[in-house]
């Protein structure tokens, strides 16, 4: 949970708009690369909705704006649906097919609208006070569903006046569910339901009588492994609860024929690392039954076709379309050789899937697949005028660590790189721990300039250590109560065999990581001197301030095996900090100033430690930044940073013959 | 400078003109009072001109407003001299004693005003844009003035607007440079300020030399709140901006000010290197010879500076001596003489006027709010001439006494005990014990009355005695005392507390089974610790409390505070640095605990509430957290002050009473 919310972040920091004639990957140039997402199969098959996002870093401007696409599934024509200077997002399919509906913040809140396919303007079709969440079409066409909270009247006025202390913990945003004619007839949204808990995901019964959803005490992170699911009834407002034990429960998915409600249970505690399970309940009996296990167990349910589960899990740096029978084995619907796909959704007859694909060498594009046939069609051209010269060649490679535990990783050489030739290299480690590094595209913008440090002549190795997630549950598990032990061997072994085949030059290596990635950047420098520089990202140094200053110190709990308090030793020997006069690197902080996932005080512990023993060091810190980044120009000034303070550091033009 | 003591108590407030007159006194009453500050005597003494602050919490204000009054030094006649909906303060004499220069901030940032004391509006003298952060002195033949501030970065704003505004830590200080500016406007009506010179550094304090040729100051690497250990005093020739290194060893040298007769430059010296603690000195540099010389030590070797006698042979300052504060004399050739030391209570922020010949400072009581007094130099009997507070209704207060104990190790203690209105002799009572910050911080003889963030004489009015002791690591008792808790946190100090509670429980006062711990700063590190340590305390409140030795120093904007204390990193001691957090202790702690922290405290960041809440949360141990926004480590908005006290009241009434 970790490293997939701060995943979320660093990766969605993909972006922008065409790329001129640049000829080189700077930083500024990626950029340009545009994220797609929510790609949406109309209800024929024969239409598909996307997202394309760029970055606008116009004088006074640093952000992400997202417009709604249309095309024809065999890729032959498409236009932009939708413009403005605010985002328009999360595109749904009327289900005549006639409008498409997506949410905006172009007025005061965001609020859901709605824009004819076959011409005009889009109109809104809800006006709540408070701004909605997300949203649902329901299955006959007549109501959207969606969550949302009502402004606080109250809380404006303690501001004005300034008695604004908060009191930690009391009147949590809560989110209800409510209800709105999709039509537009924009009579007051009814609230549907809500309760003493704050509502998430959801899902419409196939008879559009029922919503299940999912539920939990309060939005803050930590208490997201406590969901469970209830279901409203639309026309008595009666909720009942429908999955409620102590693990998680989420993801609610009714079967077609409305016989079934499928969702996701993690029955442990512990559950950061816990298994994931797909559940059937027999929505007439209230029986459960547990399906087979997924390959990582950890799946992210689409929805059905017409007797089929589908899901997306990830498996090793690619990923993987599942779908599984009610009462029979899984099978891979889509498998790409290389590269990873994201956001799939199916269309409601569930017999076409759209999805963003991309790979290390190809940035993102929206694609449609026709289940039936399994023919995929390329839709979008948001990043068709990407050049690809100069972009840096990646593979996967294996290599075995220390205890012969066979390790995997990604290794981008530079575009002309000639083998036997010694070049500088820098280690990338990612966040998580419970992350993985993916097939995705190089040249996109993100804190690590992978495809800029290729076209330099660096080589980049980006491992996937014990811990990581997409090689199953154990290897999940395999660095609980181990922090910087067996994944740092891990990821040293991979340097010694990038090393020893005669790659990399042992004498011009950097390290970098953002989140755990940046923990991991923190510990190795208190291990070895190896590196000649070293640069973390919101990274974690002090376990047991971490634990209390965090706002998921459950995760801690599931590593550590229990608050810091109860593991004192534990806490402390796993932190960087403890080791910190060991350290030689010369070594840059970036945080955001407005991380809660890693506080910032994280880094400055760390910093403040090297200043007063003489440590070379220097730290950067983010305005109104998260844990991972979110405004255009920090993401190219961070990226600026690390070029420069790697090539402060290390020479990365002379290319050292071997022998 | 000091880990407490400025900031904590910074969090004094002041007036609001509430209708109606309660009963017994309320948190909301002690709004009623005014502080009075900066009370500067005028050059031939028959004036003084002084600060005045209420607090302002109508509809959507919640601020300390001042303004500037003036008076005649025989008390005889006042008026108020500014007005407005913005504060005026720092009021100096002009040379000709005619006009009061001040400083406001009337749009355009702060800035430096001329008004007449006989009549008419104040003229604004400065144009510095961005405003004056720092101080300003006229000179000695009136015609210029010297302040110090810094020029806004010009790409700040810009970045900013363009969404470029990250920070590289330590790498912008925003340095005060020197300036000076004519009093006199030039031919075109403008006055225009010069920088008096270039320099890589912050010009803190700045003092005129007699014939006002030359400016002595004091300068750091940064502004930064750790930077004063590194502290030089240097001289500039005004007119060609030559520069002299006065004193600029590894120690820490502050505060200069050049004798009347210009033979001398006095100045306030720390150990090489400096001690966060204080141990200073007085120091002496012959100007003619470049020779230095250190004075006798002073009583609690903490000097403060205030100035010369006319005749250049005394140097005046003053000190915290037990639970009042006193003004002495150090001659030339020493030792230092007392000038003033006052029955009860505190003689405070005492200033000096131009010529030497009058002294003005405030002067309060626990019983008594502060009002402004002046006395000349020759008199030692100080004139009360404000009336900041006479009109307020009075209440019945609960009387305050000095409580003296021996701690566990035989060490004399002292403190100040505040028993319950009307209190019955030989009756138990409930107990409040309120631990000081810094831990160089010391409880004195203020108003109980005031709007802090410790509402004593609320508590006293409902039935509490509160004991606030001055444990080994206070000022006030010397330097030894002051440095009997190196190394020691939460060791003897926290015995000199217990050792006091037990003294007021057999004295018949305290009711054991009726106990309350709070504190702020160092206090609520203390308070954090207590209750690791015993279960005598059932409830505890923890005003932005240090918890974590190790998170502390890396997160706070003194890294070298702890380092001193601890005498070495953490790095190096590891394992003290541990036995003295006491979040090491958390594991089964059950008092019911309140956190109070400002959410933008750079002293003892927020994350130290945090960490120790969360660990009392996740037990099940009774606890709620609150965090006051835009408020650094003493609290300053008036409704966040009425807000904590309230809430130290609810918190100890539902668990104590």
């Amino acid at each position: 949970m970790y490293i997939k919310m701060f995943a979320t972040g660093i990766l969605a920091l993909l972006a922008a708009t065409s790329l001129a004639a640049a000829a080189t990957w700077t930083p500024e140039a990626m950029m340009k690369v545009k994220a797609v997402a929510a790609v949406q199969p109309s209800p024929d098959g024969h239409w598909a909705v996307w997202t394309e996002r760029s970055a606008v870093m116009d004088p006074e401007k640093s952000e992400f704006v997202e417009q709604v696409f249309l095309g024809k599934s065999d890729g032959s024509w498409r236009i932009q649906l939708t413009h403005g200077e605010k985002s328009s997002s999360r595109p749904q399919w009327s289900t005549d097919g006639k409008f498409v509906y997506y949410a905006s913040d172009r007025g005061a809140k965001n609020q859901i609208y709605r824009i004819p396919v076959d011409g005009g303007e889009a109109e809104a079709v809800s006006d709540f006070k408070g701004g909605a969440g997300s949203f649902q079409i329901s299955p006959n066409g007549k109501w959207i569903a969606f969550t949302g909270r009502e402004p606080d009247a109250s809380d404006e006025r303690a501001r004005r006046e300034k008695v604004d202390f908060r009191v930690i913990g009391e009147n949590p945003k809560n989110q209800s569910l409510w209800i709105v004619a999709a039509d537009g007839d924009k009579a007051a949204a009814r609230k549907l339901a809500n309760g003493p808990y704050t509502i998430g995901g959801f899902d419409w019964s196939p008879d559009s009588r029922t919503i299940a959803y999912e539920i939990r005490p309060t939005p803050d992170a930590d208490n997201g492994r406590l969901a469970d699911i209830m279901e409203v009834d639309l026309e008595s407002g009666v909720a009942k609860a429908i999955a409620t034990t102590p693990g998680t429960e989420a993801e609610p998915r009714y079967s077609p024929d409305g016989k079934y409600l499928a969702y996701v249970r993690t029955s442990s505690s512990a559950g950061t690392i816990a298994p994931a399970r797909i559940v059937l309940m027999t929505r007439a009996t209230g029986a459960i039954r547990e399906l087979p296990a997924s390959f990582d167990e950890s799946p992210n349910l689409t929805s059905w076709t017409k007797d089929h589960l589908v899901f997306v899990e990830a498996k090793g740096t690619r990923s993987v379309i599942y779908s599984v029978p009610v009462d029979g084995p899984i099978t891979a619907v889509e498998q790409p050789a290389q590269g990873t796909l994201s956001g799939a959704s199916l269309n409601k007859a569930g017999t076409y899937a759209g999805f963003t694909m991309q790979s290390a060498s190809e940035p993102p594009e929206a694609y449609v697949m026709d289940l039936a046939s399994g023919k995929m069609v390329r839709v979008s051209a948001a990043n068709t005028s990407v050049p690809r010269e100069g972009l840096g060649v990646t593979k996967v490679i294996r290599w075995k660590s220390k205890d012969g535990r066979e390790i995997e990783g990604l290794l981008t050489l530079p575009p002309d790189y000639r083998a036997g030739t010694k070049i500088p290299l820098i280690l990338n480690i990612h966040g998580g721990p419970a992350g993985a590094f993916g097939e995705q595209f190089i040249g996109a913008g993100s804190p690590y300039p992978i495809a800029a440090f290729a076209e330099k002549g660096w080589a980049v190795l980006r491992p996937n250590p014990r811990g990581s997630s997409a090689y199953g549950r154990a290897f999940r598990a395999a660095n609980l109560e181990d922090w910087g032990g067996g994944d740092y061997r891990d990821i040293m072994a991979g340097v010694d065999e990038v090393i020893r085949e005669g790659i990399a030059d042992p004498n011009r290596m950097a390290v970098m990581g953002w989140s755990y990635g940046g923990y991991m950047t923190n510990w190795v420098i208190t291990q070895t001197n190896r590196f000649k520089c070293a640069a973390a990202g919101a990274g974690l140094t002090d376990m047991p301030s971490m634990w209390g200053t965090n706002d998921i110190p459950s995760v801690l709990d599931d590593y550590f095996t229990g608050p810091w308090y109860e593991q004192q030793e534990r806490y402390l020997q796993q932190s960087p900090l403890y080791h910190v006069k060991n350290v030689k690197t010369p070594t840059l902080y970036l945080h955001g100033e407005s991380d809660n996932r890693v506080p910032i005080s994280q880094a400055f512990e760390m910093y403040h430690a090297l200043k007063r023993l003489g440590v070379e060091t220097q730290m950067v810190t983010y305005p109104r930044q998260p844990h991972g980044p979110q405004e255009p120009k920090f993401i190219v000034d961070i990226m600026n940073r690390h070029i420069a303070w790697v090539e402060k550091h290390i020479n990365p033009a002379p290319a050292v013959s071997g022998n | 400078m000091q880990f407490a003591r400025s900031c904590v108590f910074a969090a004094v407030a002041v007036t609001a003109a509430f209708a109606d007159t309660p009963s017994s006194w309320t948190p909301e009453f002690s709004f009623q009072f005014q502080t009075v500050s900066s009370v500067t005597p005028s050059p031939d003494g028959k004036m003084a001109a002084w600060v005045q602050t209420r607090p302002v919490m109508e509809a959507e204000r919640s601020e300390q407003v001042s303004q500037i009054w003036a008076g005649s030094t025989d008390g005889a006649r006042r008026f108020q001299l500014t007005r407005g909906e913005k504060s005026a303060t720092n009021p100096a004499w002009s040379k000709d004693g005619e006009s009061v220069y001040f400083l406001a901030d009337r749009g355009g940032g702060r800035q430096i005003y001329r008004i007449l004391i006989v009549g008419g509006e104040a003229e604004k003298i400065t144009e510095f844009k961005g405003g004056i952060d720092g101080s300003f002195e006229v000179s000695p033949d009136g015609k210029s003035i010297a302040f110090t501030a810094h020029e806004p970065d010009p790409d700040e704003e810009k970045s900013k607007k363009e969404k470029r505004d990250m920070h590289v830590i330590d790498a912008h200080p925003p340095d005060d440079a020197l300036y000076v500016i004519s009093t006199e406007a030039d031919a075109n009506g403008k006055h225009k300020h010069k920088k008096v010179f270039e320099a890589k550094y912050h010009v803190a304090d700045l003092n005129w030399s007699p014939d006002s040729s030359l400016i002595a100051f004091t300068h750091t690497p940064t502004p930064g709140a750790d930077d004063w250990t590194r502290a030089d005093v240097a001289e500039v020739e005004v007119a060609t901006g030559k520069l002299r290194d006065i004193a600029a060893t590894g120690a820490s040298e502050q505060s200069p000010h050049y004798s009347p007769d210009g033979r001398y430059i006095a100045f306030v010296r720390s150990p090489n290197p400096a001690r966060w603690a204080g141990d200073d000195r007085i120091v002496l540099i012959n100007r003619q010879t470049s020779q230095m010389r250190e004075l006798p030590p002073t009583f609690d070797e903490q000097p403060s500076l205030v100035g010369w006698t006319a005749d250049s042979s005394h140097i005046v300052f003053t000190e915290s001596r037990h639970t009042r504060t006193t003004i002495y004399s150090m001659p030339v050739d020493g030792p230092a003489e007392t000038v003033y030391e006052p029955m009860r209570g505190i003689a405070n922020n005492l200033r000096m006027n131009s010529t030497g010949t009058w002294l003005g400072m405030s002067q309060e009581t626990p019983d008594q709010a502060p009002e402004a007094y002046v006395m000349s130099a020759a008199s030692h009997t100080p004139v009360e001439i404000s009336r900041a507070n006479t009109d307020v209704p009075k209440l019945p207060l609960g009387r305050t006494e000095v409580f003296r104990w021996k701690s566990k190790d035989g060490l004399d203690v002292e403190g100040l005990l505040t028993y319950p209105v009307n209190y019955e002799k030989g009756k138990r009572v409930p107990l409040i014990l309120n631990i000081h910050g810094g831990p160089a911080g010391v409880f004195s003889e203020t108003f109980i009355g005031r709007a802090s963030v410790y509402p004593i004489a609320v508590f006293a009015a409902k039935g509490y005695a509160v004991l606030r002791p001055n444990p080994r690591g206070s000022s006030g008792y010397g330097q030894h005392f002051r440095f009997a808790n190196q190394k020691d946190w939460g060791g003897g100090d926290y015995e000199d507390d217990q050792t006091g509670v037990d003294a007021a429980i057999a004295a018949g006062i305290a009711d054991p089974d009726h106990l309350a711990i709070m504190g702020w700063s160092y206090g609520g590190y203390m308070t954090a610790w207590t209750i690791t340590q015993t279960k005598r305390f059932k409830a505890a409140v923890i005003g932005a409390g240090v918890t974590n030795l190790w998170s502390f120093t890396g997160t706070s904007d003194i890294p070298g505070f702890l380092p001193d204390y601890f005498e070495g990193e953490a790095w190096d001691n590891f394992d003290v640095w541990r036995k003295h957090s006491p979040i090491t202790y958390i594991k089964g702690v059950t008092t019911p605990t309140l956190l109070l922290h400002g959410e933008a405290d750079e002293r003892v960041p927020t994350t130290q509430g945090y960490e120790y809440y969360n660990a009392l949360k996740r037990q099940g141990t009774l606890t709620k957290m609150v965090v006051y926004p835009r408020t650094p480590h003493g609290p300053r908005e008036p409704k966040f002050i009425l807000d904590i006290m309230q809430r130290h009241l609810d918190w100890i009434d539902k668990y104590v009473r």
